[in-house]
């Protein structure tokens, strides 16, 4: 009765682990660590180069991705009147872009900055500006940020060498923008080759 | 009782009984009985002893005969009784009086002190606003768009203010309120996107629709609703004719505002966009 009961045991004991052993086979799993290493290194192009200077010492950033600018319309139409613009734009990367952007992604894994940096939740957000002061909070709280940042998951070309990234800053009441930015690959960095502002403030 | 004097005298004891009752009852009220426990006042009474005015009072009494005819005992202690609610209920009165006197005294000061400090105002009335902007401003406004899309910020000339027509509330762009600072990109009292450069005839604003009195930061007093509207709108202003006249609000930055940025009131931002420049021209500043 006794024996019984532990073999019992243990079968339930290895179903459970089995379960929660990662059933990504080992391609899949370098697939998304090599994009998420990609995206990393494309946020860390744009942020260095656009927001981290004037003394800024921590980076402020929502905790999930955002498509593009909500309050502009659809975002294929959004992309239409920014590929005017980013002349060198690829369907592909656009293909790639809304395809990545249908869904919310969580960003704290894939940031990785040279100065500190900070995930900002909803909750936190609805705290200070809808429950609290604004921005007279939120620079007590975390002074010597830029402000509040959004970014989209960004989108590849088929050989990588072109990236396409919605990134939105504000940083007072009326201080804020938001563009979508071409970013190409040039001796194994990626740099910002053109921006096109969808909104300002 | 058919005897005249037998009449006579039991009148005079009635007239005597009468005015010793309301001795009585005076003294009682000069002693404050009614507010005494019964046993306390009888003690004091006993005592003490009755006053001249009771005692005389006491001393005219009438004779047993003539107590059958007046009042009672009993009637007397009723009226003593009667006598001590009424006194009871005056106090509670007045002491139920003064505490709603003071909670309605209270009230009004908080009201008072809470306007005073937190000025409430109805919603604004966005057609009026826009209106009073234009009647109030509409010089200095011509006079800063020339200083912003006339020249750079370096001073250097262009021909961005000789291509636009003169602002009047004639050709003011469209206001759109139909979100709030929780709705807009950034938390924003106010915003441009591209596709608003061409919506509606002279172009679209987006105004919060929760715009309220705010604190100037670099003045420390507190801005009205109608001044951080006026603000607002003369920063979105620049930003709009900024992006009409050069065909994208990249072209907008690039032309019309400073890549030093402009400093906000409270120093935290800098801000390189037109509308900073037109709102510094009209306003002396970023705020809030």
């Amino acid at each position: 009765m006794d024996k019984r009961f532990v073999v019992l045991l243990l079968m339930v004991l290895i179903a459970g682990c089995a379960a929660m052993i990662d059933r990504t086979s080992p391609v899949n799993r370098d697939l998304v660590r090599s994009e998420s290493e990609a995206d990393a290194s494309v946020y860390k192009s744009i942020i260095e180069a656009m927001y981290v200077k004037d003394g800024i010492k921590l980076i402020v950033v929502r905790d999930h991705t955002v498509p593009g600018n909500l309050s502009d319309g659809a975002l294929n139409e959004q992309l239409q009147r920014a590929a005017k613009e980013l002349t060198l734009l690829s369907q592909e990367t656009v293909a790639d872009f809304l395809r990545k952007n249908s869904e919310q992604h969580s960003l704290t894994s894939t940031l990785k900055l040279n100065v500190d940096l900070k995930p900002m939740s909803e909750s936190e957000s609805k705290a200070i500006f809808q429950e609290g002061k604004g921005w007279e909070d939120f620079y007590k709280k975390y002074p010597n940020s830029q402000g509040i940042m959004e970014l989209s998951k960004p989108g590849f070309n088929g050989d990588a060498t072109q990236a396409l990234v919605y990134v939105a800053n504000q940083g007072s009441w009326k201080g804020g923008a938001g563009y979508y930015v071409l970013l190409v690959k040039e001796n194994n960095a990626w740099k910002i080759g053109k921006r096109y502002t969808s909104w300002v403030s | 009782m058919a005897c005249p004097i037998c009449a006579d005298l039991l009148l005079m004891n009635q007239q005597q009984l009468k005015s010793g009752v309301d001795a009585i009852l005076a003294c009682r009220v000069v002693l404050n009985f009614s507010l005494m426990k019964p046993a306390a006042a009888k003690e004091k009474r006993r005592s003490s002893g009755p006053s001249r005015s009771c005692d005389r009072a006491s001393r005219m009494r009438a004779p047993k005969p003539a107590r059958a005819i007046g009042p009672t005992t009993s009637y007397l202690q009723t009226r003593i009784r009667g006598s001590r609610l009424y006194e009871a209920a005056l106090i509670l009165a007045f002491i139920e009086l003064s505490r709603r006197l003071h909670q309605a005294y209270r009230q009004a000061y908080d009201k008072q002190a809470a306007d005073w400090l937190l000025p409430q105002e109805p919603a604004p009335n966005i057609d009026e606003l826009k209106k009073e902007f234009y009647k109030k401003y509409q010089k200095k406004l011509a006079r800063c768009i020339w200083q912003v899309f006339g020249q750079d910020y370096q001073g250097n000339p262009l021909n961005g203010a000789a291509i636009l027509p003169r602002q009047t509330l004639r050709n003011a762009p469209a206001i759109d309120t139909s979100r709030t600072t929780a709705s807009t990109p950034g938390n924003a009292l106010g915003f441009v996107s591209t596709s608003d450069l061409q919506r509606g005839r002279f172009g679209t604003i987006n105004m919060a629709s929760n715009i309220g009195p705010m604190m100037n930061q670099s003045t420390g007093v507190m801005m009205t609703t109608a001044e951080v509207w006026n603000r607002t709108y003369a920063h979105e202003l620049g930003n709009l004719l900024g992006g009409r006249i050069a065909g994208s609000l990249s072209g907008a930055d690039t032309l019309f505002g400073d890549p030093r940025g402009i400093e906000n009131a409270s120093r935290t931002y800098r801000d390189p966009d037109p509308g900073a420049r037109l709102e510094t021209c009209m306003f002396g500043g970023v705020a809030p």
